[in-house]
C-alpha cells in the first residue's frame, strides 16, 4: 500500500513535469517510466550505490536499444514507408525527456527504503521538486492548468497522499478504519481551506486599505515593483484587463493608486489625508458609487469606460482622473473576468492657458501640508530651483520639471545598484536612468521642494494602436507611474515625466502582440453577455440571472470555505465524542469496558504508543506497561468484565482517572501533537520521541 | 378686456403648441426600419463607436431577418478589425440569405483561409463550384486552396478541365505554374509562368504587382532547379516591375546561399522596410544565426514569435504549422550555435568555468528542446503531406526528422531521390551531400563537394566541409581535416565559429621581450587546449595560414594581428586591446575577428 502511494506521489510529479512539454511527451508514458524506475530502485535497494546507478544506466540503455535501435533497424529493411516508422523517434524523445524522472524514481526506490532514511526526507525531496516545477511558471497565472481551481483539485489528493506517507500515526490509524482515512483527507482539506480563507481575508483587508499594494500574488498582477525603486525589474506581457471605450483610439492613463505619502526608505505609498479625500479610492463592491466632488471640475470632458478585469484584484477600481460615477456589472455565467464595471470620468483636456493663469492649488492648509511633506531636502531643492529658475506659476514649474526629466534622463528597466545616497538621488545626480517610478517619484519630490503640492499615480498607460473594436487590451508591461499636480478649481492634473529615450544596452524588444484568438474570444464573450448593471441589492441581481461560475465559487471559497470546513471538522469531532459518551452511557457494563478499552487504544495511538502489527492486546499492554501502569489495569478490567458486571462497572469508573493520568503524562501527547505540526511545517524534523 | 381675452387665448394656444411639440418630441420613435438602422450603424462605425454600430446592425437584422445587408455590414466591420473568427458566422449568415450570390461563397471561404482553416475553405469552394460550374474565378480560388492543402494534381486537373471550355487568364496561368512547380514539372511550370506574364500587358499598379509576383515565382522555380543565375535575373525583372518585400527577401536568400553575408543582410533589411509579414525578420534571424551574431538572431527570432497576426499566411505557400516548424528549427539552430560558441570563450577563473558550465547546460537543453519540437513538427507536417499524397514533401520532412536516426533518414532520403532526380537531374550533388551527411560517409561527401562548385551552392558546400572535418578528425586524419577547414575558411570564414570550427594557423609572436612572449605563448597554448583552436607556433602539415601577432605594451595594451596565406600575402588584419591578467580573452577576440566575413 505504501509503495503504491509512493508511486502515486512520484507519478503526480512526473505527470506535471510531462505537462511542460505538450505535444512532445505523453505524461502517461512518463508516469509509467517513473513506476518502472521506482521498481528498479526498490529492486536494487539492497545493493551498493554504484551498483544501483550502474543498473539504472544499463536498464535505460537497454530500453533505448529495444525501443529505438531495434525498430529502426527493422524499419530500414523495408523500402516503403511503414506506419510505425516514426515510433523510434518518439521513443527516443520520451526516454531522453524521462531522464530526470528515471533518476528521481530510481534514487527514491533505492534510498528511501525502510530503515535507511525517513519518509519525511522523501517528502522533502518531493516538495522541492514540486516547488521547482511550479517556480518556472508565469508570474500570476498557472500555465499548466487552465485555472487555479483545477490545480487545487489536482493538488488536494496529492497532498493527502503526502500527508499520509509523512505521518506514521495517520498511516497506523488509516490501516484500521476507512473513516480515519477520510479524517486525514478532511484534515488536509481543512488546512488548505484555512490557508485559502486566510489568503482571501488578507486580500480583502489589503484591498480595503489601499488595495493589495505590497502583496506579491501568484495569480494576479502585482504593482509592487512600481512603488519601490528596484535595481532591476521585468514586466511580462500577460493580459491584466480589457477596457472598452467608444471613439477614436486614445492614449489613456488608467489610475489604480494615488500615492501621497513618502518615506525615503520605502518610497511613495498610499496615505490619504485626514478625512479620506480622493486619494482613498474605494474598492469596487456591489454598489454604484458617485464622486460628487469631481462633478464640477471645469474644462473636462466626460469619458465612459467599461473595465473587464482578468488578472487583477477584483476589487481594484481603475478610472481616469477624475472618476464621477462607478457602476458595477452583474457577473455572467462562465465569465472569463474576475470583475466588470463601468466608470464615467471627467478628463482634463488641453488646459494650457487656464492652468497657466491659475495661481492657487485649491487645497486647504491641511491638504497642502500633506502633499508638501518631504519636500525639504536641500540637495533636491537646489536642483528644483535651478530647473524652475525661469518658471513663475505652479504650472510652469510643473512643466519645467517634467521636461527636464523627459529630455535629460533615459528610460531603463535596469537602473542598477544605488550608492549610499539612495536610489532616488543616485538616479537624479549619477545614473540618470530608470523606469517610470524613478521619474514620477523624482518629479513629485522636486515639485514639493519648491512648494508645489504633488503626488504619484500608479496604474497603466494604454496603447491606442492595440485597439480592436472598442476594446483595449492592457498588459503587465503597460504598468506605469506618473504625477498629479493640483490647480485650484481644475482639480488634479496629470503630468508624465518618463523619458521615451532608451538607455544604451537596454535590449528591449517589441512586446508580443496580443494573441488574436484570445482577444477574439474575450470580445465575443463580452458582446454576447451584454453586461448589465448590478442592482443596489446584490441578491436581486444574482437571482436575476444564473450566477454560478468557477471564479465566483473560488471567491466564495476563499472568503468562507476555510472557516466552514474548520467548523465542520470541530463539529464532526464533537459528534464522535458525544456519540461515544452516549453509547457508553446506555451500554451494558461489559460493553462499557470494551468501549473504555477502545478509547484507551485510540488515545495511545495518538501519542504513538498504539499496538503494533501482529501484537496481541496482552503483549501490547505488557510492552506499554513498562512505562505506564494503567494499561494493564484496564486490560484486566476488560477481561474480568466478561465474567463480572461489577468489574466492568469498576473499569468504566476508572476510565476518567486513567484519562486524567494520560493527560498528566501528557508530555507524550503534547509531543505527539507538536510532532504532527512540526512534520507538516518542517519535514526534516526528527520524529523519534524523547525517552 | 377683449385684448386681454385674446392675449390669454394666444398664450394658451402657444403653451399648447409648445407642450404639443415637447410631447411629440418625446414620443418620436427611434429609427423604425432596417435601412435607418444600417445608416445609423455606418455613422457609428465611422465615429469608431463600434459597440453602437454592432447593436444597430444586430437590431437591423432582427427587424429585417431576410435582408443580407445587416449581417454583411457586421461581417465587414469585424473583418476590418481583423476579427475573422467573429466575421465568419456573419458571412455565413449572409450566405444563408444569398446562396445564389457567388461573392458570398467566396467571402466565407476566404475567411476560413484567413483563419488558416484551409480544408474548410476547400469544402466551401467546392460547394460553390457545384452551384456555379462555369465560374473560372471560383475554380482559380479553389485551385489556390488545393495548392495550400498540397493537393496539387486535383488543382491541375480542375483548372485544365475548365480551360477546355474557357479562355485562360493570367491568374489561372500563375496558379497552374505554382502547381506544376510543386510537382517538379519544370518545363510546364515555366510555360505557365511566362504565359501569365504575357497575358498581363497593362501598366496599372495591380498589373505591375502581378507581373512582379510572376517573375518572383519564376525565380523560385529557377532556384529549385539549380539555375541560380537565371533566378537572380528573374528577381531583377521582378524588382523592375514593382519593388516588393518578397523580391528582396528572395534575393537575400540567394545571396545567403552564396554565403555573401553583407549583401544578404542588405537585401533583408530592405525587405524589412516594407514587409507586413514576419518573413524578413525571420530571414534576418536566420542569417545572424548562421554567421554567429546570436544576440541579434535571438532578438529577431523573438520579434518573429511576437508577430501575432497570422492572416498573411493565406497569401503565401506556407501553413501555420509549417511556419511554426521553421521557427523551431531556427530556435534550435540558435541555441546549438550558442552552445558551440561557448567553447571559444576564455575561462581563467573557477567562476568562469562555473558560468561556462551553466551556460553550456542551459543552451544544450534549449537546443535539444527546440530540436525535438522541430522534429515533432516535421513528422506532423510530413504526415499531413502523406495524407494528400504529396509524398515528395513528406519524404523530405521525414528525412530531416530522422537526421539522428540514419537508418530511417536514409530510407526516406532514398524515396525522395527516386522521385526528384528524374525530374530534376541537377539535384544529384545535393542528394549525395545529404546522404553523406546522414550516413557519415566521407567518400560520398568528397564526391558531392567536387560537384557543388557554383557560388549558389556555397552554403551546401560549407555544410559538407564541416561534416568532413568532423569525420576526418574522428578517424585521426588531422592533416586532411585541416585541409577541409582551410577550404571552408575560403568560402565562409564568418560561419565557422557558430559551427564550433576555427582555421588552423601557425602563430608568430613579435614586439615584446622574451618573458612576455613566453607568457603569451603559454596563454596561447592554454587557450588552444580549452577551445580546441588549432593554433601553435610550430609548423604543422596541412596548416597553410600564418597568424602574425605583434604585442604593444608600452603606451597602450594592444595586439595587432595579420593573417597571411601560404604565399605570405596578408588576407586580414585587426587589433584587440588586452588585459595582462586575462590574456586568453584577447586570443578569443582575435579568433572571432579572424573569422568574420570579408
Amino acid at each position: 500500500m505504501t509503495t503504491l502511494l509512493r508511486l502515486a506521489s512520484l507519478g503526480f510529479l512526473a505527470w506535471n513535469y510531462g505537462l511542460y512539454f505538450p505535444g512532445l511527451v505523453n505524461p502517461v508514458a512518463l508516469v509509467a517510466i517513473a513506476a518502472a524506475a521506482l521498481a528498479g530502485g526498490l529492486f536494487t535497494s539492497r545493493t551498493r550505490a554504484w551498483v544501483a546507478a550502474l543498473a539504472s544506466v544499463a536498464v535505460w540503455l537497454g530500453l533505448r536499444l529495444l525501443l529505438v535501435g531495434v525498430p529502426q533497424a527493422l524499419s530500414s529493411f523495408s523500402a516503403t514507408p511503414l506506419p510505425w516508422d516514426t515510433w523510434p523517434l518518439a521513443a527516443d524523445r520520451h526516454l531522453v525527456f524521462a531522464l530526470p524522472v528515471v533518476a528521481l524514481g530510481w534514487f527514491e526506490g533505492w534510498w528511501f527504503r525502510p530503515g535507511r532514511s525517513s519518509p519525511a526526507r522523501e517528502r522533502l525531496v518531493h516538495a522541492l521538486v514540486l516547488v521547482a516545477l511550479f517556480w518556472a511558471q508565469g508570474p500570476f497565472h498557472l500555465t499548466l492548468y487552465s485555472s487555479p481551481f483545477l490545480f487545487g483539485l489536482v493538488l488536494l489528493p496529492y497532498l493527502a497522499v503526502e500527508a499520509y506517507l509523512l505521518i506514521p500515526e495517520a498511516r497506523l490509524v488509516a490501516r484500521r478504519t476507512l473513516a480515519s482515512v477520510a479524517g486525514v483527507l478532511l484534515l488536509v482539506l481543512a488546512v488548505v481551506a484555512v490557508l485559502w480563507s486566510l489568503f482571501g481575508k488578507y486580500e480583502e483587508l489589503s484591498t480595503a486599505s489601499g488595495g493589495g499594494l505590497m502583496k506579491p500574488d501568484l495569480f494576479q498582477f502585482d504593482f509592487s515593483p512600481l512603488i519601490r525603486l528596484e535595481t532591476q525589474i521585468s514586466l511580462s506581457d500577460h493580459l491584466v484587463l480589457l477596457y472598452r471605450e467608444p471613439g477614436p483610439g486614445t492614449k489613456r492613463y488608467l489610475r489604480r493608486f494615488v500615492l501621497s505619502g513618502y518615506d525615503p526608505a520605502k518610497g511613495f505609498f498610499v496615505d490619504p489625508p485626514a478625512g479620506g479625500g480622493e486619494t482613498a479610492l474605494p474598492p469596487v463592491g456591489h454598489k454604484a458609487l458617485t464622486f460628487p466632488n469631481n462633478e464640477s471640475l471645469p474644462g473636462r470632458q466626460l469619458v465612459t469606460q467599461e473595465y473587464f478585469l482578468v488578472n487583477l484584484d477584483p476589487a481594484s477600481l481603475l478610472a481616469l482622473n477624475a472618476p464621477v460615477r462607478l457602476q458595477p456589472y452583474a457577473r455572467w455565467n462562465k465569465s472569463s473576468f474576475v470583475n466588470a464595471y463601468k466608470v464615467e470620468s471627467r478628463v482634463a483636456g488641453d488646459l494650457y492657458w487656464e492652468l497657466g493663469d491659475e495661481p492657487g492649488d485649491g487645497l486647504n492648509d491641511a491638504e497642502r501640508q500633506h502633499d508638501l511633506r518631504w519636500g525639504d531636502d536641500a540637495e533636491l531643492r537646489e536642483l528644483a530651483l535651478s530647473i524652475t529658475a525661469h518658471a513663475e506659476t505652479p504650472y510652469e514649474k510643473a512643466l519645467a520639471v517634467q521636461n527636464y526629466l523627459k529630455d535629460n534622463f533615459l528610460y531603463s528597466l535596469k537602473p542598477g545598484e544605488p550608492g549610499p545616497e539612495g536610489a532616488l538621488k543616485h538616479f537624479l545626480f549619477q545614473s540618470k536612468k530608470g523606469y517610470c517610478s524613478y521619474f514620477a517619484f523624482s518629479m513629485a519630490l522636486l515639485l514639493r521642494s519648491v512648494g508645489v503640492p504633488a503626488r504619484v499615480s500608479v496604474g497603466f498607460l494604454t496603447n491606442p494602436d492595440e485597439k480592436v473594436l472598442d476594446f483595449y487590451p492592457v498588459r503587465a508591461f503597460q504598468a506605469h507611474a506618473w504625477v498629479e499636480v493640483p490647480f485650484g478649481t481644475y482639480g488634479w492634473v496629470d503630468f508624465d515625466p518618463t523619458s521615451e529615450n532608451l538607455a544604451p544596452g537596454e535590449g528591449l524588444t517589441s512586446p508580443k502582440g496580443m494573441d488574436p484568438d484570445e482577444m477574439t474570444r474575450m470580445i465575443a464573450e463580452i458582446l454576447k453577455a451584454q453586461p448589465v448593471p448590478l442592482t443596489e441589492t446584490p441578491s436581486e441581481a444574482v437571482s436575476a440571472q444564473p450566477e454560478w461560475s468557477v471564479g465566483a465559487a473560488m471567491d466564495w471559497g476563499r472568503r468562507f470555505g476555510g472557516l466552514l470546513l474548520l467548523t465542520l471538522l470541530l463539529l464532526a469531532q464533537e459528534f464522535y465524542r458525544q456519540r461515544f459518551r452516549a453509547k457508553a452511557w446506555f451500554a451494558p457494563p461489559r460493553q462499557k469496558a470494551e468501549l473504555a478499552w477502545r478509547h484507551l487504544r485510540w488515545k495511545a495511538l495518538q501519542v504513538g504508543l498504539g499496538p503494533q502489527a501482529a501484537e496481541t492486546p496482552g503483549q501490547w499492554a505488557d510492552r506499554v506497561d513498562l512505562a505506564q501502569g494503567w494499561v494493564q489495569g484496564l486490560e484486566r478490567a476488560r477481561y474480568s468484565a466478561e465474567f463480572s458486571p461489577a468489574e466492568a462497572k469498576l473499569a468504566w469508573s476508572e476510565l476518567p482517572a486513567i484519562t486524567r493520568e494520560l493527560a498528566l503524562r501528557g508530555r507524550n501527547l503534547r509531543w505527539g501533537r507538536a510532532r504532527l505540526v512540526a512534520m507538516v511545517v518542517f519535514p526534516w524534523w526528527p520524529h523519534r520521541r524523547p525517552r | 378686456m377683449k385684448w386681454l381675452g385674446w392675449a390669454l387665448a394666444c398664450l394658451l394656444l402657444s403653451a399648447t403648441s409648445v407642450g404639443g411639440q415637447t410631447s411629440l418630441g418625446e414620443q418620436t420613435p427611434g429609427p423604425q426600419t432596417s435601412a435607418d438602422l444600417l445608416l445609423l450603424g455606418q455613422q457609428a462605425e465611422r465615429a469608431e463607436n463600434y459597440q453602437q454600430a454592432i447593436a444597430d446592425y444586430q437590431r437591423a437584422a432582427e427587424l429585417d431577418p431576410k435582408s443580407p445587408e445587416p449581417p454583411r455590414a457586421l461581417a465587414l466591420l469585424y473583418a476590418s478589425q481583423n476579427l475573422q473568427r467573429l466575421a465568419l458566422p456573419a458571412w455565413e449568415a449572409v450566405l444563408a440569405k444569398t446562396p445564389d450570390d457567388r461573392d458570398s461563397w467566396i467571402e466565407v471561404a476566404q475567411t476560413h483561409g484567413y483563419l488558416n482553416e484551409d480544408h474548410e475553405a476547400v469544402v466551401v469552394y467546392e460547394e460553390a463550384l457545384r452551384r456555379f460550374p462555369a465560374d473560372l474565378d471560383l475554380a482559380q480560388a479553389l485551385a489556390w486552396m488545393l495548392f495550400k492543402t498540397e493537393d496539387f494534381q486535383r488543382g491541375i486537373t480542375l483548372l485544365e478541365s475548365m480551360l477546355k471550355s474557357q479562355a485562360t487568364t493570367a491568374g489561372v496561368e500563375m496558379i497552374l505554374g505554382t502547381l506544376y512547380s510543386s510537382q517538379f514539372s519544370e518545363a510546364q511550370a515555366r510555360v505557365h509562368y511566362l504565359q501569365s506574364i504575357a497575358l498581363t500587358t497593362g501598366n496599372s499598379l495591380t498589373e505591375k504587382v502581378f507581373r512582379s509576383i510572376a517573375w518572383y515565382n519564376l525565380s523560385l522555380l529557377d532556384k529549385d532547379f539549380y539555375h541560380f543565375e537565371a533566378s537572380r535575373d528573374d528577381l531583377k525583372q521582378s524588382i523592375l516591375q514593382q519593388e516588393r518585400a518578397s523580391n528582396h527577401l528572395a534575393m537575400g536568400e540567394l545571396e545567403q546561399e552564396a554565403l555573401q553575408e553583407k549583401a544578404a543582410r542588405q537585401s533583408y533589411t530592405k525587405a524589412l522596410e516594407t514587409d507586413d509579414t514576419p518573413l524578413s525578420l525571420f530571414d534576418l534571424a536566420k542569417l545572424e544565426q548562421l554567421f554567429g551574431h546570436l544576440n541579434d538572431a535571438k532578438s529577431r527570432a523573438t520579434e518573429v514569435a511576437n508577430f501575432r497576426d497570422e492572416t498573411w499566411i493565406f497569401n503565401f505557400g506556407v501553413t501555420k504549422e509549417k511556419f511554426l516548424r521553421d521557427q523551431e528549427e531556427l530556435a534550435a539552430d540558435i541555441h546549438h550555435a550558442a552552445w558551440l560558441l561557448l567553447d571559444f570563450q576564455a575561462r581563467t577563473t573557477v567562476w568562469d568555468w562555473f558560468v561556462w558550465a551553466w551556460n553550456k547546460t542551459s543552451e544544450g537543453l534549449q537546443w535539444y528542446y527546440h530540436d525535438q519540437n522541430w522534429k515533432n513538427l516535421l513528422v506532423k507536417t510530413g504526415n499531413t503531406s502523406l495524407q494528400v499524397r504529396n509524398s515528395p514533401e513528406a519524404w523530405v520532412n521525414l528525412t530531416l526528422a530522422h537526421r539522428d536516426l540514419p537508418g530511417l533518414g536514409l530510407k526516406y532520403l532514398s524515396l525522395s531521390r527516386q522521385h526528384e532526380l528524374p525530374r530534376n537531374p541537377l539535384s544529384q550533388p545535393s542528394y549525395q551531400l545529404e546522404e553523406g551527411l546522414l550516413a557519415g560517409d566521407e567518400k560520398l561527401l568528397e564526391r558531392a563537394l567536387k560537384q557543388l562548385q557554383t557560388p549558389g551552392e556555397n552554403a551546401d558546400r560549407a555544410r559538407g566541409l564541416a561534416k568532413l572535418v568532423e569525420l576526418r578528425r574522428g578517424r585521426g586524419a588531422e592533416v586532411a581535416a585541416r585541409q577541409a577547414l582551410s577550404d571552408l575558411f575560403a568560402i565562409g570564414a564568418g560561419l565557422m565559429p557558430a559551427q564550433g570550427l576555427a582555421l588552423p594557423v601557425r602563430s608568430l609572436w613579435f614586439g615584446a621581450d622574451a618573458t612576455q612572449l613566453e607568457q603569451w605563448r603559454r596563454a596561447e597554448s592554454d587557450y588552444a587546449s580549452q577551445s580546441h583552436w588549432d593554433i601553435s607556433g610550430a609548423s604543422r602539415p596541412g596548416v597553410v595560414y600564418d597568424l602574425d601577432i605583434q604585442v604593444f605594451s608600452k603606451d597602450s595594451r594592444q595586439l595587432f594581428w595579420t593573417l597571411r596565406d601560404a604565399t605570405g600575402a596578408p588576407k586580414k588584419s585587426g587589433r584587440v586591446e588586452y588585459d595582462p591578467q586575462t590574456k586568453m580573452e584577447a586570443l578569443a577576440s582575435i579568433l572571432l575577428q579572424v573569422h568574420t566575413s570579408d
